[in-house]
């Protein structure tokens, strides 16, 4: 008999408009499954799950998504489901089976009960023993038999953020949520439809499209016809090429402006689920708007109107605008419709101007007291406390790092009025722009530039690969203000858990680190946490200052890690490294680029092995050493050879070290006693009975380690197999 | 030409047809159709409502001493409640436009995600803005929760923005400049209380005397719900009113920013504790029977 063929499946949930971060969220944010072998989304993820359960294979499978439709597409699908067995575990065969191995009367009645033979059972071992199970092949099912329990099952397996209900309830009494209302279901297999019921809503072969202001509802009988009808109707079905679509036709539009599109991915994320026949149209706006801030202008009208900026090869913001219709209009409707735009643009940015407005009415520094009335954290003062308190920790570092009078003055300025925008209607309607807005209104507020920009910096980066602070008091505010929070929340009890973290304090940590490495600011990072854990005073008492010290050493530690291994460094070299010293960071970082750089050279190799070895026999010792080594008490030559030597070198690996010439340190290191201790190894019993011979040996090796691991590394982290 | 005055009969028309009954706005100052009675009490509750009615809106803060062409501290909704939503709710909206004079082929029509909450009522819901050619023109809801209750069925919630439904009609950019009538323009009728607003609002309300008027209307609220708990000899629906009272005044106070960052949760939180009272009582007096 002829195997019958396999056949595509094509099943769509058609809704009311769905969020359309929701589903950019889902788009970009896909999960590598080991299963699958690639990065998947939710839906791909669901639809593989599904289809696995119900043990119906395909080839290949697609999943598309506009806010009108969710589409699975399943190619080259199985006629049948692949064939499994069932094992129902009866009994012990100890007690299936006498002695002589005829079947016992309890085996007989359970399998009557079950209504088996005992040509169904099989024995077989379960954690060493041996059972008696019955053997049950699954029933088969054809595909068309199975799809309605499969797409049922699939619908009810998506879950989302936010769910709704609508109508009544379900008559089938069931419980069914759904990010907006489910209106069609549509199922395909092969030339057919499929017809069944999903929560008392029909599945048939129709979809709707929503077209000139109003839904159309279209019959469709095969899988090609539904692309191609899709396809003729102008709807991009697949997200990737409906963005890429878009920004084709966003980028020619912009073009033929004489600029260039500002570039918003999130915006432009958020369009490719607004619409499904994406249609780019440009207008323009009043220059007398263009007063307004360029990041003003923008947000305006990515918030209020989705629509995208033009900025002119000069990078200012020109008054010109590109929008993305829904379906493509006949010119005429399109001139209507860009006038429409304009001047709906024209009454918002007239809002923003009325802000800006009565926001420099008055100074930041008149606005500043109100910040008392803002809460920081909760339990931790409030954000004019939070300034005061940053002021105060810019003038300790600014003194560390040597500043300038000038810029330790604009610093702490920046620091007292770094959140003082927040008080303004502009940072209400716009919270996105703080910062922003501070810098603005401080230029107009009268104070100096550095003041301004470092006002403007503060949050910076805004997203994991966001642009850094520029100026040095931007970047220091900027850490001031991250490791203010952090120290707080830590000394609140609301250190981040392994899944969630409110305050964003991992992102934040990991922007200090990134900043002090970029900027290359050297300083005691142990002091300022201390030191902004005494600024915190009673609000952070509960937690003992050494162990909330140790808390967030760990914590950025880990931060650290993950920053340098993002960067390309071994993590083994970045832990050997930090194990030594965490405390000036960027001289942390520096040591592992100069270690990186002679990972696999020979000095470094000898160095380790030294490490290696004097950890190892130290770490066999648990007694308490003196304090002085004495030379009267080495009793062979070879170790007093090795003291010599540790005396005679010892100084110029520390100078070595203190210079940051780490490679140079390590090679002197290892000449200076890989060879020696061989020898010593070799010839000296170091765990002597004689207990002041052998603390003095053991003092010996620990200095010697010391030495570098205390100053450089503890090469004893290094993992051998991955070098 | 549609005037505003056919806009409001041609929408009370049509959703006449559609089952609706035409109430009438409610006679307090109100920040949104939802505080209707009609809406508030409306939404709980098992059995079918249908009505539509305008609802003239006061939200201070909006104001723009008439300078703003779309934005106004005084402006009228017209609301519809369609309970339980119906499977067509958003084709049956789309027809209301078109009813109206819209001609949908010639703009671009959106529904943009919007998860409506109203913090002073306990009101949350899922729906959009609905979005003509960039402007929101209609706020488009599926209620879940009113008060604090889960409700079921579903009630469907459209707000249309009367101004600016008319200014597509008349093509006009600025609300001042719609016809009313055939002789009477909006900004003769409006722009006068729009500025003496704006300036009681933001300027001139005695906020000393503000902040007793939120306590005497809370206090009258609770003294006419009894309680603790529900009380059967509650009187709700004035109760009621003494709260949107008091959600008034809040938003005076507001306007005149002289409700600290601070204190604002609990001034909302002190407006929603009464709506919920309100919402409970009238569930447990079972009066959707007898208010109908």
């Amino acid at each position: 008999m002829k195997k019958p063929a396999r056949k595509d499946i094509l099943f769509e949930i058609g809704t009311e408009e769905l969020p359309a971060t929701l589903l950019a969220d889902i788009a970009e944010n896909p999960v590598f499954s080991q299963e699958a072998n690639k990065k998947e989304n939710l839906f791909e993820a669901k639809i593989r799950k599904v289809f696995q359960d119900y043990r119906l294979s395909f080839k290949e499978s697609a999943v598309f998504f506009t806010p009108r439709r969710i589409v699975f597409w399943l190619k080259e699908a199985a006629p049948e489901q692949s064939p499994k067995d069932i094992m129902i575990k009866l009994l012990a065969k100890q007690e299936a089976y006498s002695e002589n191995g005829t079947p016992t009367e309890k085996l007989m009645a359970i399998l009557k009960h079950r209504s088996a033979s005992l040509n169904d059972i099989v024995v077989s071992d379960l954690n060493g023993k041996p059972y008696v199970f019955i053997k049950k092949a699954e029933p088969i099912k054809e595909t068309g038999q199975v799809l309605p329990e499969i797409f049922r099952a699939l619908v009810k397996s998506l879950v989302f953020p936010k769910v709704m209900k609508w109508g009544y309830a379900w008559e089938d009494g069931s419980e069914f949520y759904f990010p907006r209302p489910i209106r069609s279901f549509l199922c395909l297999y092969g030339g057919k439809p499929v017809k069944f019921l999903i929560a008392g809503i029909k599945v048939e072969n129709r979809i709707s499209l929503f077209s000139s202001g109003g839904r159309k509802a279209f019959t469709v009988k095969h899988i090609e016809d539904y692309f191609k009808l899709l396809k003729k109707l102008g709807v991009i079905l697949d997200p990737t090429e409906r963005r890429k679509e878009i920004s084709r036709q966003l980028e020619k539009l912009a073009k033929s402006l004489q600029g260039k599109l500002y570039e918003d991915a999130f915006l432009l994320n958020e369009v490719n689920f607004l619409v499904e026949r994406p249609h780019a149209l440009a207008a323009s706006f009043d220059e007398e708007f263009l007063k307004l801030p360029l990041e003003v202008l923008t947000v305006s009208m990515a918030r209020k109107q989705r629509i995208f900026s033009v900025l002119g090869k000069d990078g200012k913001v020109t008054p010109r605008f590109l929008a993305v219709l829904d379906g493509g209009p006949q010119a005429r409707e399109k001139k209507t419709i860009s006038r429409n735009l304009e001047n709906i643009l024209h009454a918002k940015l007239q809002d923003s101007l009325f802000f800006y407005k009565e926001d420099v009415k008055t100074t930041l520094e008149a606005k500043r007291p109100e910040l008392k009335e803002l809460v920081f954290l909760k339990g931790a003062g409030s954000v004019l406390e939070k300034t005061e308190r940053l002021a105060r920790l810019s003038a300790k570092l600014a003194d560390d790092l040597k500043l300038s009078g000038e810029q330790k003055k604009n610093l702490k300025k920046a620091a007292l009025l770094s959140k003082a925008d927040l008080l303004t209607q502009m940072v209400g309607e716009f919270p996105e722009l703080q910062g922003v807005m501070g810098k603005y209104y401080a230029l107009e507020s009268g104070e100096d530039h550095d003041t301004a920009s470092a006002i403007g910096e503060q949050y910076l980066p805004r997203t994991a690969q966001g642009k850094l602070p520029q100026t040095p008091e931007g970047a220091l505010l900027s850490v001031l203000d991250k490791i203010d929070l952090i120290v707080a929340c830590f000394g609140l009890g609301l250190e981040p858990t392994s899944s969630l973290d409110p305050y964003g304090l991992r992102r934040s940590a990991t922007a200090v680190v990134k900043i002090v490495l970029d900027k290359k600011i050297r300083f005691s990072f142990g002091d300022l946490l201390a030191e902004n854990k005494r600024e915190l005073g009673a609000y952070v008492a509960k937690e003992k200052e050494a162990a909330l010290l140790k808390k967030l050493e760990t914590f950025f530690k880990d931060r650290f890690k993950a920053v340098l291994a993002d960067r390309g460094f071994r993590e083994d070299l970045v832990e050997a490294v930090i194990s030594s010293r965490f405390d000036d960071w960027q001289e942390a970082a520096l040591r592992v680029e100069a270690l990186s750089k002679i990972v696999h050279e020979k000095h470094f190799m000898e160095a380790s092995k030294v490490i290696e070895r004097t950890v190892n026999i130290l770490k066999s010792s648990k007694e308490s050493l003196p304090t002085a080594i004495e030379p009267s008490l080495f009793k062979e030559e070879v170790e007093r050879e090795v003291y010599r030597h540790f005396e005679r070198h010892a100084p110029a690996i520390r100078q070595a070290g203190e210079t940051l010439n780490y490679g140079q340190a390590t090679s002197l290191y290892a000449e200076a006693f890989f060879g020696i201790l061989g020898e010593f190894f070799e010839k000296v019993f170091v765990n002597t009975e004689e207990s002041e011979v052998r603390k003095n040996r053991l003092l010996l090796l620990r200095s010697i380690k010391d030495l570098y691991t205390e100053k450089i590394a503890d090469l004893s982290k290094i993992d051998w197999n991955n070098n | 030409m549609v005037t505003f005055q056919d806009l409001i009969a041609k929408l009370s028309d049509y959703w006449a047809k559609k089952g609706c009954a035409i109430l009438q706005p409610y006679d307090l100052e109100v920040g949104a159709g939802t505080f209707h009675p009609a809406t508030f009490f409306g939404s709980l509750g098992k059995d079918p409502w249908n009505v539509a009615y305008v609802q003239p809106t006061r939200r201070p803060t909006d104001g723009r001493y008439g300078e703003n062409p779309l934005r106004t501290q005084h402006y009228y909704q017209y609301q519809v409640i369609l309970k339980p939503s119906p499977d067509d709710a958003q084709d049956l909206y789309l027809d209301s436009l078109r009813a109206v004079g819209l001609d949908l082929k010639k703009h671009d029509t959106r529904f943009v995600q919007d998860d409506w909450e109203s913090p002073t009522l306990g009101a949350s819901g899922l729906g959009w803005e609905v979005w003509m050619d960039s402007l929101e023109v209609t706020q488009f809801t599926y209620f879940q929760q009113m008060a604090g209750f889960v409700l079921e069925p579903i009630s469907c919630e459209i707000t249309y923005g009367l101004e600016r439904i008319a200014m597509f009609l008349q093509g006009k950019n600025d609300l001042f400049e719609l016809q009313w009538s055939k002789d009477l323009k909006y900004g003769e009728l409006r722009k006068k209380y729009e500025v003496e607003y704006c300036r009681y609002n933001f300027e001139k309300s005695d906020t000393a005397m503000l902040h007793k008027l939120f306590e005497i209307y809370e206090s009258e609220a609770k003294r006419l719900l009894g309680g603790p708990g529900p009380d059967p000899s509650a009187l709700v629906l004035p109760a009621y009113e003494c709260a949107l009272k008091t959600s008034h005044v809040f938003n005076m106070l507001d306007a005149r920013g002289a409700v600290s960052v601070n204190e604002r949760p609990t001034y909302i939180a002190r407006v929603r504790n009464l709506a919920k009272k309100c919402a409970q009582t009238y569930v447990e007096n079972k009066l959707e029977a007898s208010l109908k």
